[in-house]
């Protein structure tokens, strides 16, 4: 699918996402928030495995970390948006400074170190205590909006995040960095000789990944009113994201979006059904997505559009 | 005290070292990192368990028919799931072994419960006392096995044809189908063979360690930190790294206090793969690009 | 002499573990120059491209290039400072288009360039090489000839005053290598100076105007084509002990 495509897709997309809290009920406005949350995510990787080719599977450390920034930050009467805004920009700071290590190693290595950062952010804080809780938990302020207002506005927050992270992803795909990006990903060497300076470009785009990672930790804090180290750096948040970001095709500027509303929706319908074996359903879901759909739904569509099209040119030639 | 801390460690080092062999192999010969291994040392553990519970034996008996039942796991899952998955994208091979994982993890929660079990034999709480130092027998009896396994994977990977065979397709996949040896069939029994290794540690570890559905994951992470260390692929690497993560371990839980002890794995990890990512005693023989 | 080098080699050397690749090695390029890189399998070529183009730091020894000193600059910088190079195995970016992967030189290393410029760049190119009607293709849609061919386009978008080839002709048939030729000549007519890695010793004597000879790492002769192939060095590096002794016995009884 063309970019052009893809962002009228998601210009509809965000229409009906505007109109949807009117005609939902509660349970449905839950469902919607969290696919926008994990699809923020999905962005986030996206940006740095699909378009730098960096497996970063750790990458909910950032999640974690924005979550954490922003629960601190609350319960520090720093108000609400700057907290975000904090998580946001603390995530990126903390990519850039690990990122600068980390990124030097490839392949496997590379996905690997990102999860034993994750692992190590949870170590740390869990000695650390203090202000963050440690093993107890943080508790954030409570909102004093009424509940129904409030889960409206976490909503638009989430909504607001995910359109700003695609439009990121969209404008990346025409920049110079988005260039950098790609040649590297194919051949790091040579993207080098022809005058891309690699190290800057990939700390670049895990700033960015984690600014969008952290961000949607930093609003899921403010929403659950109470973070753990557990539930913060699951690193399920990043391997779901990773699903869907597979599922709706890598590298393409809406389909994380597509594939975490998949995934997300499916996930909801039989989560329900069968609570005690969603890990067995999910582990079943993960192997059939990468060996039915390796490329994602977002290339199957514009497969699909090519055979169409072709049909129809020989239609019009015959005729 | 120093002189039980080392002995603690070296009791260890051996169990960590078979858990991380399989792992460590399968990593080098295919540049798979199989996120499911954690849970064949737990489907291990559960077959000694279980075949305590149901016809009283001996857990280091049961090790043959643990050996025997993950080689068939292993080798099928190869056969049928990865191998095709690996000829499009080695690293989409993460997410369909972190599938496996999940998927056996809560098949054993649904058979077994998430309830922790632990295997009792009439050894279990004996020991064998050497001046001030306290050597458990089930530990000790674990310790040997354990080399005695390690040794028998090394044979086999140096001495043999079929080993030989495996190590020829990690170093030259095309040069190997030119010798006759068919990739696909030795990624089968190499997958095979790592998890019928890991199957015998489940069953060390089912003697020593209480037993869960998730017993798997805590064991990951040693098994991640032993095979970094050791380099990755090789079996000799891996057991003199299984016993130096084991003292280390054995030190930080000593002198720093248990909470330590994790700290102190990630710190090793994220040490090695920065400043020698080819681990301290090998290099990969896999090349990754 | 009053013409300063474009590049300067001085006392380079490059070990691999205990491996030495390249041992002591000096020479100078002079502005506007084609050398010709030859020797057997294992001399060090390449690794020296890859010293000059900064991808190998060497352990001894130091680099000029345009006078100034490149040693220990990262790869990118040395490409903007205008050296440009193909690789031996083709690295195209293979997720991008033709157009797009000699866009990425233009982008990177002409500064300040808007975006109709890049475009220009690329095009000329493009059609130096031949390649202008495969613009749109991907690379795995190329053939080899085609694919060497966006390798030395990459190349020339980046605007480069020197332009190192490692053997950009391997595995082409005659056709495409008197095309290669000719394309050589026309890029250094432009003013461009060159270095030649090759085996196809008939493309070597045609373009070069000085060829280095190396072996294992050590430089053996460094001369015009004609005194270069009647060094007795250099003809039993290629052809063996043997037949330097028989030429000298034939040499000896006629």
């Amino acid at each position: 699918m063309k970019a052009k495509h893809q962002l009228a897709a998601a210009a509809v997309l965000l229409v009906l996402a505007l109109i949807l809290p009117a005609v939902i009920d509660n349970y449905w406005l839950r469902v919607m928030t969290t696919v926008f949350m994990i699809a923020i995510v999905a962005q986030g990787l996206n940006v740095i495995v699909g378009f730098a080719g960096y497996h970063a599977f750790g990458n909910a450390a950032f999640f974690g970390v924005g979550a954490y920034i922003a629960g601190v930050s609350l319960n520090a009467q720093v108000p609400l948006a700057l907290a975000i805004v904090l998580a946001t920009g603390g995530s990126a700071v903390v990519a850039g400074i690990f990122g600068w290590p980390l990124l030097r190693l490839r392949g496997h290595y590379f996905a690997i170190a990102s999860v034993a950062l994750n692992m190590a952010f949870v170590e740390v804080i869990l000695n650390l205590g203090g202000v963050t809780g440690g093993a107890m938990g943080l508790p954030l302020p409570i909102s004093p909006m009424p509940p129904d207002l409030l889960y409206r506005m976490i909503y638009y927050m989430m909504l607001g995040a995910l359109t700003v992270a695609t439009l990121v992803v969209w404008h990346l795909s025409g920049s110079r960095l988005g260039y950098a990006l790609r040649a590297l990903r194919d051949s790091e060497s040579g993207a080098e000789v022809m005058g891309v300076d690699t190290v800057k470009a990939k700390i670049l785009a895990w700033m960015i990944s984690a600014a969008m990672t952290g961000c949607a930790g930093g609003i899921w804090a403010y929403w659950l009113t109470f973070i753990e180290v557990g539930s913060a750096f699951d690193i399920g948040i990043s391997m779901r994201a990773y699903i869907m970001m597979l599922l709706g095709g890598m590298g393409t500027i809406i389909g994380p979006v597509v594939g975490a509303f998949v995934f997300e929706i499916v996930a909801t319908l039989v989560w329900s059904e069968f609570t005690h074996i969603h890990n067995l359903l999910l582990g079943m879901f993960l192997i059939a997505v990468v060996i039915l759909v390796p490329n994602g739904i977002i290339h199957l569509i514009s497969r699909a559009s090519a055979r169409l099209s072709a049909a129809r040119e020989l239609r019009r030639a015959k005729a | 005290m120093l002189a039980q801390t080392i002995v603690n460690g070296l009791l260890l080092g051996g169990v960590y070292g078979i858990a991380t062999i399989g792992f460590s192999v399968v990593w080098g010969v295919m540049g798979i990192i199989n996120l499911a291994h954690g849970a064949y040392i737990m489907v291990g553990a559960y077959i000694a368990f279980a075949l305590n519970q149901w016809f009283g034996l001996d857990p280091f008996l049961a090790m043959p028919f643990a050996m025997v039942a993950l080689f068939v796991i292993g080798y099928a899952l190869q056969a049928f799931l990865l191998n095709p998955v690996m000829h499009t994208s080695l690293l989409l091979t993460l997410v369909v072994t972190f599938g496996i994982d999940l998927f056996l993890i809560d098949l054993f929660v649904l058979f077994f419960s998430s309830d922790v079990r632990a295997v009792h034999t009439a050894y279990s709480g004996s020991s064998l006392e050497i001046g001030p130092v306290l050597i458990s027998w089930v530990r000790l009896v674990a310790a040997i096995l354990s080399v005695l396994v390690a040794i028998a994977s090394y044979l086999f990977l140096n001495r043999t044809r079929t080993g030989q065979a495996i190590l020829a397709t990690a170093l030259d996949r095309e040069a190997a189908r030119l010798m006759g040896i068919y990739p696909d069939r030795a990624y089968g029994l190499t997958a095979g063979l790592a998890a019928a290794v890991a199957g015998a540690a489940g069953c060390l570890a089912s003697t020593i360690f209480p037993i869960s559905p998730t017993l798997g994951i805590s064991f990951l992470g040693a098994v991640f930190v032993v095979t970094v260390l050791g380099g990755i692929g090789s079996v000799a690497g891996v057991i003199i790294a299984g016993f130096a993560y084991a003292l280390v371990q054995a030190f930080a839980a000593t002198y720093l206090g248990a909470n330590y002890q994790q700290i102190v794995a990630f710190s090793m990890f994220l040490l090695i793969l920065i400043v020698r990512p080819q681990g301290l005693f090998g290099k990969p023989f896999y090349g990754e690009s | 002499m009053s013409v300063q080098p474009i590049l300067s080699v001085r006392d380079v050397t490059v070990r691999f573990g205990g491996v030495v690749a390249v041992k002591n090695a000096s020479f100078d390029l002079m502005p506007g120059e084609v050398l010709g890189l030859i020797g057997p399998n294992g001399a060090g070529k390449t690794t020296l491209l890859n010293v000059v183009s900064a991808l190998i730091r060497p352990q001894e020894g130091s680099l000029a290039f345009e006078g100034e000193t490149i040693t220990g600059l990262k790869p990118h910088v040395i490409a903007r400072k205008g050296v440009a190079r193909t690789f031996q195995v083709v690295q195209p970016f293979k997720n991008l288009t033709v157009m797009q992967n000699v866009e990425v030189g233009a982008m990177f290393c002409a500064r300040d360039r808007g975006k109709s410029q890049i475009r220009a760049l690329a095009v000329d190119a493009l059609q130096k090489v031949g390649l202008t009607a495969k613009a749109d293709a991907l690379p795995s849609q190329l053939t080899l000839s085609e694919r060497k061919r966006l390798e030395m386009a990459r190349a020339l978008s980046t605007e480069p005053r020197l332009l190192l080839l490692d053997e950009v002709m391997a595995g082409l048939n005659h056709t495409e290598i008197d095309r290669i030729i000719g394309l050589i000549r026309e890029i250094n007519r432009d003013g461009l100076s060159i270095i030649v890695v090759e085996h196809v010793m008939k493309a070597i004597m045609a373009v070069c105007d000085r060829i280095v000879v190396l072996r294992f790492g050590e430089k053996i002769a460094d001369g015009t084509p004609e005194e270069v192939t009647n060094d007795p060095h250099v003809i039993s590096a290629y052809l063996g002990e043997r037949f330097v002794r028989r030429q000298a016995a034939s040499a000896g009884a006629a």
